[in-house]
């Protein structure tokens, strides 16, 4: 599934570079790593050949041999001059925030796709795909909402995918694999004094912030936990 | 020596500067073939003043070396020439265009739909551009050969010069009787311009370097690009 078409910008782009197919055009399109570029020209392009610009001779190759391809990771190529894109279907895919002259007039056609956190529309469908796509691979039925606070999306498509994963890994995580977590976890981080207060709160702050949640009030969370209130109000002062 | 009879007639139809003469009340009662498409883009009266306020002095003829700019047209001097009070004409000379060669650069030709380039171009332009673009053009014009990629390219920095206009107006249209010599052959004219109230200039030399490399003349005004490109179809 390619993750296009819902931003008004993706749009445009796609329907100007689908427009073109029949051309013989130079096209760049450049952005931050990760904020769909490829998946946008892979939409269009699947039957090109693909090519990696730090392989200038494999480039240079594809160049002399075919007439539709695509080059990812332009910014790596290291001789300009020595492309020839004449009588050709070209499409550079750069990983950049700008563009130098000499790249803008290598090319006809030059698109700029803005990160993701600049386009919200493509945030929500996305994050929905990823989501449906996290319950397949963890094999869950149930309805999981995701707070968008949860989402990170500082490295674009990338860091989006990993915290949808991470947050739906998470709200189903049952007892053995939460002791198998906790296992692992201080097996790594034994080390110091006073292990034992330091890593039980690990597990106290978290219990008595979820007991707070649901009770609301330190006179009920304490019958329902069963110690002193004023040893409730102490560990709340400490942690919270 | 022999004597010939001389069609002068012919001689002044087939040059290829704009000859026409007025009566003495301003009426053209001759234009050649090349002053037709002079007078559809300046007005007789402005050609009939440009006459008189350089005629010489007595009867005979004056020429006057001066920059005149009608649209694309450019010429660089003019001939006024009276011999009686009945008549007065004037030629006009145009500015002499930069040689251009087509041969070594055929192989990266294609045969293209220039609509469609310009309708490409346009969709690209759109999606930062709310530039109001109204287009007309003619959809007969032949499929010529061009170099796809260097046009495109042209077209685009042309456009990225109105990108802050509030409307933009695109014409694309055959250039009846117009022609122009490349490597001495004459070819038809398809005449493209855009024109809107002003325009950024940041990029003209880039404008004429690529109008050059396509072989096609590139007239850049305050606010219109107007281009004159060669029809080639073989």
């Amino acid at each position: 599934m390619y993750l296009i078409n819902y931003s008004k910008i993706m749009n445009k782009i796609y329907q100007s570079m689908q427009s073109t197919m029949e051309i013989f055009i130079s096209s760049i399109i450049y952005g931050e790593r990760y904020n769909g570029k490829t998946q946008l020209v892979k939409s269009i392009y699947k039957d090109s050949l693909w090519v990696d610009g730090s392989n200038l001779l494999e480039v240079q190759k594809a160049l002399k041999e075919n007439n539709y391809v695509v080059i990812e990771n332009f910014e790596k190529i290291s001789d300009l001059d020595s492309l020839n894109f004449e009588h050709k279907n070209i499409v550079a895919i750069y990983n950049g925030k700008n563009l130098s002259k000499r790249i803008k007039e290598k090319f006809a056609f030059i698109y700029h796709l803005p990160p993701l956190r600049e386009r919200d529309e493509d945030i929500k469908a996305i994050s929905n795909i990823y989501l449906q796509e996290a319950k397949e691979v963890f094999d869950i039925d149930e309805n999981i909402t995701i707070d968008t606070k949860d989402l990170d999306i500082s490295k674009n498509l990338k860091s989006l995918k990993t915290s949808i994963y991470k947050s739906v890994l998470l709200k189903n995580i049952d007892k053995n694999e939460l002791s198998l977590l906790l296992y692992n976890y201080f097996l790594k981080n034994y080390e110091g004094e006073n292990i034992y207060k330091k890593q039980l709160s690990i597990f106290e702050k978290e219990l008595i912030k979820a007991g707070l949640d649901i009770y609301k009030s330190q006179l009920k969370l304490s019958e329902i936990l069963g110690i002193n209130r004023n040893t409730l109000r102490k560990k709340v002062n400490e942690y919270l | 020596m022999n004597t010939y009879e001389i069609d002068f007639k012919f001689l002044v139809e087939s040059d290829n500067n704009p000859i026409i003469v007025f009566n003495h009340s301003g009426h053209i009662i001759y234009i050649n073939s090349n002053a037709e498409i002079l007078m559809s883009y300046v007005g007789v009266k402005d050609i009939f003043n440009l006459a008189l306020n350089h005629a010489p002095k007595e009867y005979g003829s004056k020429t006057t070396q001066l920059e005149l700019n009608y649209n694309h047209l450019k010429f660089y001097s003019i001939t006024v020439s009276y011999i009686n009070d009945e008549w007065i004409s004037i030629r006009l000379y145009y500015r002499p265009r930069e040689k251009m060669i087509i041969e070594n650069q055929k192989k990266n030709y294609t045969l293209t739909d220039l609509n469609k380039l310009l309708d490409v171009s346009i969709i690209q332009f759109k999606i930062e551009s709310t530039t109001d673009i109204r287009v007309f053009t003619d959809q007969d014009i032949p499929h010529i050969l061009i170099n796809q990629n260097e046009f495109l390219k042209l077209l685009r920095v042309i456009l990225s010069q109105f990108k802050s206009s509030s409307y933009l107006d695109i014409s694309l249209k055959l250039g009846i009787g117009e022609h122009i010599v490349i490597d001495s052959k004459r070819y038809s004219i398809v005449n493209l311009e855009f024109k809107s109230t002003a325009r950024y200039c940041n990029d003209d030399k880039l404008i004429t370097k690529l109008g050059n490399k396509l072989c096609l003349v590139t007239n850049l005004n305050e606010d219109s690009i107007f281009l004159e490109i060669p029809l080639i179809k073989n």
